[in-house]
C-alpha cells in the first residue's frame, strides 16, 4: 500500500494550550499534583524531567510555574489544530492514543497532495513557516503508513538531540518545530519523485527506534527486552510467522499496521458543519487592537475549515465577552474572502475603530455565510494583473470608511432627475428610457435657489425642455429646464418651477 | 577643449540639469513599455503635449478654476474604455441617466465618501495600490508635500490613470504630481488646457480643446 502520512505531535500538547506565551520555566504536573509530567525547554535546562515529584522540581528551578492539564481546552485545541491543517490535506486523523496516553497531534494523508504542492520540500517548507504562526510546540515527521508517522514524530519529540541537526540550521526559532530528519536521509523532492522512494528511509528511521519508544504495553516491552530485542530492526528481521507464535498474534497485526502490510485505517476527522470557535484569553485585553494576534489563530483554524470545503467566509461574527456583558463586531467581505491574513487586515481596520466597553475575557468567532470558491476570471492578454480584486478593495474601505462610504450611481423609474438617479449601496437594475435632451454629468444633491440678480448675466443655450411628473405622489414637479452659461464659462442646468422660482440642478461637467 | 564636451552633456543630464525638450520615441520603444505607459485621451492635440495620451502609473494634478468646467467630459473616451472608475468624494452626485446615455456604463462607477481629509488620503491611497481601478479620480484642497509623494509612490508602477482634482489657487504651490495641468473654460464653451508640468518635457503651451459633441454637451451643435 502506498502512501505518505504527515504526523504534527505536540510532546508537551497539554502543557502549551494551558501555558500559552508565559516566558517563565512551567511545567505540567499531574492530577493529583505528586509527579511532574511535561517539562518546558526553560525548565528542562535547569534538571527538571518529566517524572520527578513535584518538591524535587521545585527545588531545582524555584521559579518553576506548575499546571495541570485542562482536557476540554486540550480536545478544543486538537480540533483547532484539526481544522487548520485542513489546508494541506482532506484526510485528516486524530493521533491514534497509545498506551493509553491521550492524542497529542493528528495524522494527515499528504501522498495524494505532493502533486499539488509541487513535491515533499515545497510542502514542508510552506508547513514549516506557517507552523512558526501557530504557537504550538509541534514535532513533524513523515511515514509511509500513520503509525509509523505518529511513531517517527513522538521519538523526534523524545530523542530531539539525533533529529534536530537536521532541522537546527533552518532559522525557525521559538515554535520548536523539528523535522523528522528525512532531509539528512537523502531525499531531495523535486515534484517528480514518488513518495514511495523514500520508504526505505522511513523503514531505516523506524528500524533505528528503541522498543522503549514504541509505547507498548509494559509487560510486552518487559518481554521483548528480556528476549534481547533492543531496536525495531530487530523485530522486523524477523519471520512473521514465528514471530505469531511464540509472541501471540497482537503483536504481528500492530508490526503489519507500521510497515503497510495491513492498511491502517484511522477515523477521519469531520469539520463540524458550521464554524464556531472559541477562545480563552490568558489575561484581559482592554484594548481593541490587541485582539488581533488571539484572533489570528482562530482565523488560521478558519482558513483551514474553509479550504476544505473549498469555500469563501462572507462574514464574521466576532463576539467579545466580557465580564457581565459582551459586544458584537461583524466583519464583512463583498465577494468573500479565505485567507485569515486578508480577514486579519479587515478586523484589524475593523478592530481601530472600535472602542471596548471593558476588558474581554473570552472571543468567539462565528461564519455563517459561506460562498463557493471559484477561481477568478483572468484576461489571457493582461499584462498586468491586478494586486487585489476589487471586491477586496471595496470590502476594506467599507470596513475602515462605513458601510455607506463606497456607492454606485444608480437610477430607477422616474422622469424628475432628483429621484431617477441616486447613490445607492446596492446593485439594482432597472429598465429606463434614456432621455434625448442634454443632461449634465453632475447633480447637486438638493437644487439651489438662484436670484434673479444672478439670471440677467446668463448666457442661455437650450431649453426650455418640460418635465412634469409626480402629480400623484407627495412631491409633485412641474418644471421648465434650460441650460446656461455662467459668466465663469461653465454650462450649467437650471429649471423655472410653478411658482416661478429659479433652480440651478446640475453642472455640465 | 571640444572634445570634453559630449561628456559634459552626458553627465548634466544625468544631474538632470539638462533635459530634453521632446520625449524620443524610439527610446521610449527601447524599454517596450511605450504603448503600456499610455492611453489615448481621444484628442490629438492633446495627446501631443501628454506624449502620446494620459500617463498610466503617474499622478496627474488637474488645477481647476471651478470644479463643473468640463472635466467629466474631457475624460469621456477614456470612461467609456475604462473597466471600474473610482470617484472619490465628488463635489456633486454623478447624474446616472446622463452618463449612460453618454455610453459610460455607470455599473463601473464607484464613488466613495469619507469624512476627513486624512481618511481621503488613505482611501486613495488604498485604490491606487489595488491597481483594480483604470481609472481614479480624487477631489482634494491643500494637501501636505508629503502626501502627495505618497501618493505618488503609491501610483508608480501601476497601469491606472489617477488624477487629482484641486482648485486653481493651488497652481503657485510646488507639487509631487509628475504631471500638473491647468484647465479653464473659455467664451465659446471650449476648454482650455495647459500642461505647465510635465515628466521630462518642458511646459507646454495652452491647447485648446472642442469637447465633443454627446448627450453630456450643453448643447448638441448640430441642432438649431
Amino acid at each position: 500500500m502506498k502512501g505518505l502520512w504527515l504526523c504534527l505531535h505536540g510532546p508537551r500538547f497539554e502543557l502549551d494550550v494551558v501555558a500559552l506565551g508565559d516566558t517563565q520555566p512551567k511545567a505540567l504536573v499531574s492530577a493529583n499534583g505528586e509527579r511532574v509530567q511535561q517539562v518546558c525547554s526553560k525548565a528542562q535546562r535547569q534538571g527538571v524531567r518529566p517524572g520527578m515529584t513535584v518538591s524535587t522540581a521545585l527545588s531545582l528551578e524555584p521559579e518553576l510555574q506548575l499546571f495541570t492539564a485542562d482536557t476540554a481546552a486540550c480536545r478544543q485545541r486538537l480540533e483547532g489544530l484539526a481544522l487548520w491543517v485542513g489546508r494541506f490535506s482532506a484526510r485528516v486523523s486524530f493521533e491514534p492514543s497509545l498506551a493509553g496516553e491521550p492524542a497529542r497531534g493528528v495524522v494527515l494523508e499528504i501522498g495524494s497532495m505532493l502533486h499539488y504542492f509541487g513535491g515533499l520540500a515545497a510542502l514542508w517548507s510552506r508547513l514549516e513557516s506557517e507552523l512558526a504562526g501557530l504557537e504550538l510546540d509541534l514535532v513533524c515527521a513523515t511515514g509511509h503508513t500513520p503509525l509509523a508517522a505518529v511513531l517517527l514524530a513522538r521519538a523526534g519529540g523524545v530523542r530531539p538531540d539525533v533529529e534536530d541537526s537536521a532541522v537546527r540550521g533552518t532559522g525557525v526559532r521559538g515554535s520548536g518545530f523539528r523535522g523528522s530528519g528525512f532531509r539528512g536521509s537523502g531525499f531531495r523532492g523535486n515534484g517528480t519523485q514518488s513518495p514511495g522512494a523514500d520508504v526505505d528511509g522511513h523503514h531505516r528511521r523506524l528500524g533505528q527506534l528503541s522498543l522503549s519508544q514504541l509505547a507498548l504495553p509494559r509487560a510486552q516491552l518487559a518481554r521483548l527486552q528480556g528476549l534481547g530485542f533492543q531496536r525495531v530492526r530487530d523485530l522486523l528481521a524477523l519471520p512473521t510467522a514465528s514471530l505469531a507464535s511464540r509472541l501471540g498474534p497482537d503483536l504481528t497485526q500492530w508490526l503489519k499496521r507500521l510497515t503497510g502490510a495491513v492498511p491502517d485505517l484511522l477515523p477521519v476527522f469531520e469539520p463540524p458543519p458550521r464554524l464556531e470557535r472559541e477562545l480563552e484569553l490568558n489575561h484581559d485585553i482592554e484594548l481593541a487592537p490587541a485582539l488581533l494576534f488571539p484572533l489570528k489563530r482562530l482565523l488560521m483554524e478558519m482558513e483551514g475549515f474553509l479550504h476544505v470545503r473549498c469555500a469563501k467566509a462572507l462574514s464574521l461574527q466576532l463576539t467579545l465577552y466580557q465580564r457581565d456583558a459582551e459586544q458584537h463586531i461583524t466583519v464583512g467581505h463583498a465577494g468573500g474572502e479565505q485567507s485569515a491574513d486578508a480577514w486579519l487586515e479587515l478586523c484589524r481596520l475593523r478592530l481601530e475603530r472600535c472602542e471596548l466597553n471593558a476588558p474581554v475575557r473570552r472571543l468567539r468567532l462565528e461564519v455563517s455565510e459561506l460562498t463557493q470558491q471559484e477561481q477568478p476570471a483572468q484576461d489571457l492578454f493582461d499584462t498586468a494583473p491586478p494586486k487585489e480584486t476589487a471586491d477586496a478593495l471595496f470590502s476594506r474601505l467599507r470596513t475602515r470608511l462605513g458601510q455607506n462610504s463606497v456607492m454606485q450611481p444608480r437610477w430607477r423609474e422616474d422622469h424628475r432627475p432628483e429621484r431617477a438617479s441616486t447613490l445607492e449601496r446596492c446593485t439594482r437594475a432597472a429598465a429606463q428610457v434614456l432621455p434625448q435632451g442634454p443632461r449634465p454629468a453632475w447633480l447637486l444633491p438638493t437644487p439651489l435657489a438662484m436670484s434673479s440678480a444672478a439670471l440677467s448675466q446668463l448666457e442661455w443655450l437650450a431649453g426650455p425642455e418640460r418635465l412634469a411628473s409626480g402629480w400623484w405622489d407627495a412631491a409633485p414637479a412641474r418644471r421648465d429646464y434650460y441650460v446656461v452659461r455662467f459668466g465663469d464659462a461653465r454650462c450649467g442646468w437650471i429649471f423655472r418651477d410653478h411658482t416661478g422660482q429659479w433652480w440651478l440642478h446640475g453642472w455640465f461637467g | 577643449m571640444t572634445a570634453a564636451h559630449p561628456v559634459d552633456i552626458t553627465q548634466l543630464m544625468q544631474r538632470g540639469t539638462l533635459w530634453r525638450a521632446g520625449r524620443d520615441p524610439a527610446r521610449d520603444r527601447e524599454t517596450s513599455q511605450a504603448d503600456v505607459l499610455v492611453v489615448p485621451s481621444g484628442f490629438a492635440t492633446l495627446d501631443e503635449v501628454l506624449g502620446g495620451g494620459w500617463p498610466r502609473g503617474d499622478l496627474m494634478e488637474w488645477l481647476l478654476d471651478h470644479p463643473g468646467i468640463g472635466e467629466i467630459r474631457l475624460l469621456a473616451p477614456l470612461m467609456t474604455r475604462s473597466q471600474r472608475i473610482v470617484l472619490l468624494d465628488p463635489p456633486w452626485i454623478p447624474h446616472a441617466l446622463a452618463l449612460q446615455a453618454a455610453g459610460i456604463g455607470i455599473t463601473k462607477i464607484h464613488v466613495i465618501q469619507t469624512g476627513t481629509t486624512k481618511e481621503r488620503l488613505w482611501a486613495m491611497e488604498q485604490v491606487v495600490k489595488s491597481g483594480c481601478c483604470d481609472l481614479v479620480l480624487g477631489w482634494f484642497g491643500a494637501l501636505q508635500g508629503s502626501w502627495l509623494r505618497r501618493l505618488q509612490l503609491a501610483m508608480a508602477g501601476g497601469t491606472g490613470v489617477g488624477v487629482l482634482l484641486r482648485p486653481a489657487s493651488l497652481g503657485q504651490q510646488g507639487s509631487a504630481a509628475p504631471w500638473r495641468l491647468r484647465l479653464g473654460g473659455s467664451a465659446n464653451g471650449r476648454l482650455e488646457v495647459e500642461a505647465f508640468k510635465r515628466k521630462g518635457a518642458i511646459p507646454a503651451k495652452t491647447i485648446t480643446l472642442d469637447l465633443p459633441t454627446s448627450s453630456l454637451s450643453p448643447v448638441n451643435r448640430g441642432a438649431p
